[in-house]
């Protein structure tokens, strides 16, 4: 959907506290969508990228913020016909969603950290038994990457995103998770901050296994995968 | 040991060294140090245990108080083990006071906050009636050791409660969030010590946990010595409850207890005070930034994970007795441990190297010498003498395990070359 956009309103639409304003406005040359038949991710290692040199992910937030805010009035332009189909923007002007978003790669979102599933899981189970609103997500290889490579390129892939609009839990579970990379989006529909590319992810089996369990499998994260109106 | 002691003994204070000394001296009282729990904070048993290590009550915080006791009363005392502990609550108070403190992530203590106030487990520990039933059905020598399983686990989860509780008190003013979190969990603590002690009643049996609070001894750690072993504790007791909950899940005809059913939510609790003792060391950087940093982190670790090892291989039948190779079990925790672990102390050990292990078995046996000549009818000082080549030993083996090549490790939040990694 971002490829038909224009250049102003593709700077103002997803959140880019991230990126730098030029960036922003390129639609990432990244497609990841290719070849994901098997992933060979090293897990548990954080690979240091050489090429990258100063990238201020989370330095310079706020003033991110404040481009977005300056160049609203861009926002009269008409953006996406899924803003209309998602309730949660009435009128184009004002209804902005903030997402919070932990991402890295799908190998050790999905398949190193079975804790991660149980949590999910705890918390799936938790708004149930109290009727809460669902308001978090796995995403697989996200489509706001795409408007966001600053972020993109420190991510293996296919990556996974947990995204959620609180705030405050996804600060918990970057604490929890602590290898991942951490930022916000602001954005017109929910579905900017939560259509993935992808649906599911195989993963070789790990060739020594110690535990005296089997590992999990399947395709945990279809329950919280999002789902269109 | 004593080596370690004295490349360390320069630079910490000297109530730190209390931790070293009780671990040297429970060598020697081997039958103490080395007879922990089952439960989730058995590694930090030995820590207390022996003639080296100092007790203070919670009343009198901070004025430590040699021991003075026979070997009888020891013993009796480790078979309900672990140990209560006590801290520094001055010392607390100012780590944790805001206006002192300027280094406080209150975005992360307010996360934390929100995720204990959620209190997933809020009907969780709902018991059912296959519990007496089950427990009429463990017969023979294994009813003996779960009832011992039950005792260890309640008095450990009784320990964290008090110790939580009062911390909770006590940083009530200084900083009202971490301590509303050391009461949430002392919430959740006292929760899985109830359950285990219903559990006790299945087997017609309970424990008095007023009497005690009131007769334990205390064992004392520095805040700084809290945070590691406490952290640690947290992690290893989620995986040793995971571990044994995914292998049940998978041999169901080894569910014998149906507390084990309850494991999966219930360590998630454990999870998260992990979780929270990660976001008191970040927001104390200088225990974990610096060389004695890493020194203690491994010390710790390793202290933890011998302690365990030693511990579940002298009770091998309970693990056989679901289904498990202890050694195994306890290998496949220890490696996961020092995973989780990875993510926040400076360094950890490389367990992952064969020698790690290869080096375990060796204690194993060693300890296993220390026992044999406890037991035989040598006068005592035979028996001293007996035991000297089996404790050298032994002291040299651990300090070949510390001296192994550490695995530099920690928070990505607290390293320089974050802005280069990828994810």
């Amino acid at each position: 959907m971002a490829c038909t956009r224009v250049a102003a309103v593709a700077a103002d639409s997803p959140g880019l506290h991230v990126c730098e304003a030029g960036s922003r406005a390129s639609t990432s040359s990244l497609s990841p969508r290719a070849s994901i038949e098997h992933v060979r991710l090293s897990p548990r290692a954080l690979t240091l990228n050489e090429s990258v040199n100063k990238i201020q992910i989370f330095s310079g937030r706020q003033s991110g913020y404040d481009g977005v805010r300056r160049i609203q009035p861009i926002r009269a332009q008409a953006v996406d016909n899924e803003l209309e189909s998602n309730g949660t923007s009435a009128t184009a002007t004002s209804q902005k969603t903030t997402f919070f978003y932990l991402v890295a790669n799908a190998k050790f979102m999905l398949d190193d950290e079975e804790h991660f599933q149980e949590q999910m899981q705890e918390k799936l189970r938790m708004y149930g038994e109290r009727n809460k609103e669902q308001d978090f997500w796995i995403v697989l290889e996200p489509e706001f990457l795409d408007k966001q490579p600053e972020v993109a390129k420190r991510v293996g892939r296919p990556a996974v995103a947990l995204v959620s609009t609180d705030k405050v839990w996804i600060t918990f579970m970057k604490l929890r998770l602590d290898r991942v990379l951490k930022g916000e989006l602001i954005v017109n529909s929910a579905d900017e901050a939560l259509t993935g590319k992808l649906t599911t992810v195989t993963f070789e089996r790990p060739a020594k296994w110690i535990a005296p369990y089997p590992k999990y499998e399947g395709d945990w994260w279809t329950p919280f995968l999002y789902k269109k109106n | 040991m004593a080596a370690m002691a004295c490349s360390m003994g320069t630079t910490v204070a000297p109530r730190a060294m209390v931790a070293l000394e009780s671990t040297t001296s429970s060598l020697a009282n081997y039958r103490v140090s080395f007879v922990g729990p089952i439960s989730r904070r058995s590694a930090l048993v030995a820590f207390g245990a022996g003639n080296g290590s100092s007790r203070v009550t919670m009343a009198a915080a901070g004025a430590a108080a040699p021991k003075n006791k026979g070997g009888k009363k020891e013993i009796d005392e480790s078979l309900l083990t672990p140990r209560f502990y006590t801290t520094d609550f001055d010392e607390m108070e100012q780590l944790f006071n805001v206006e002192i403190n300027k280094n406080l992530n209150e975005a992360e203590f307010e996360s934390l906050l929100a995720e204990f106030k959620a209190d997933y487990n809020q009907t969780h520990f709902v018991r059912n009636p296959e519990f007496k039933s089950a427990a009429d059905n463990i017969q023979g020598p294994l009813r003996q050791i779960f009832i011992e399983f039950l005792e260890r686990s309640c008095t450990a989860e009784f320990s964290g409660f008090l110790l939580y509780k009062e911390l909770g008190r006590r940083l009530k003013k200084t900083n009202p969030v971490v301590a509303e979190i050391f009461t949430l969990m002392s919430r959740d603590e006292a929760r899985h010590a109830g359950f285990l002690n219903k559990g006790l009643s299945d087997f017609n049996l309970s424990l008095d946990l007023g009497f005690l609070t009131k007769t334990r001894k205390y064992t004392f750690f520095k805040p700084q010595f809290i945070f590691y072993a406490t952290y640690l504790s947290e992690k290893i007791g989620y995986w040793r409850y995971i571990t044994i909950f995914r292998h049940l899940k998978q041999n169901p005809e080894y569910q014998c207890y149906p507390i084990f059913k309850y494991f999966e939510n219930w360590c998630q609790d454990e999870n998260r005070h992990g979780d929270f003792f990660s976001a008191l060391m970040k927001a104390q950087p200088q225990f974990l930034n610096d060389w004695k940093a890493k020194l203690w982190a491994r010390f710790f670790c390793l202290s933890v994970y011998v302690t365990m090892y030693l511990n579940d291989v002298q009770r091998t039948s309970f693990y056989e007795g679901i289904g498990l190779n202890t050694r195994d079990f306890d290998m496949h925790v220890i490696v996961e441990t020092n995973r989780t672990t990875a993510r926040i102390f400076p360094a950890v050990l490389d367990v992952e190297n064969p020698e790690f292990q290869q080096r375990l078995d060796k204690l194993v046996v060693l300890n296993q010498q220390l026992i044999d000549v406890g037991k035989s009818n040598a006068p005592a000082a035979l028996k001293a003498l007996q035991r000297v080549p089996a404790i050298l030993g032994f002291v040299n083996e651990l300090l070949a395990l510390y001296l192994m090549k550490p695995v530099d490790s920690g928070s990505v939040d607290l390293v320089e070359s974050e802005p280069q990694m990828v994810y």
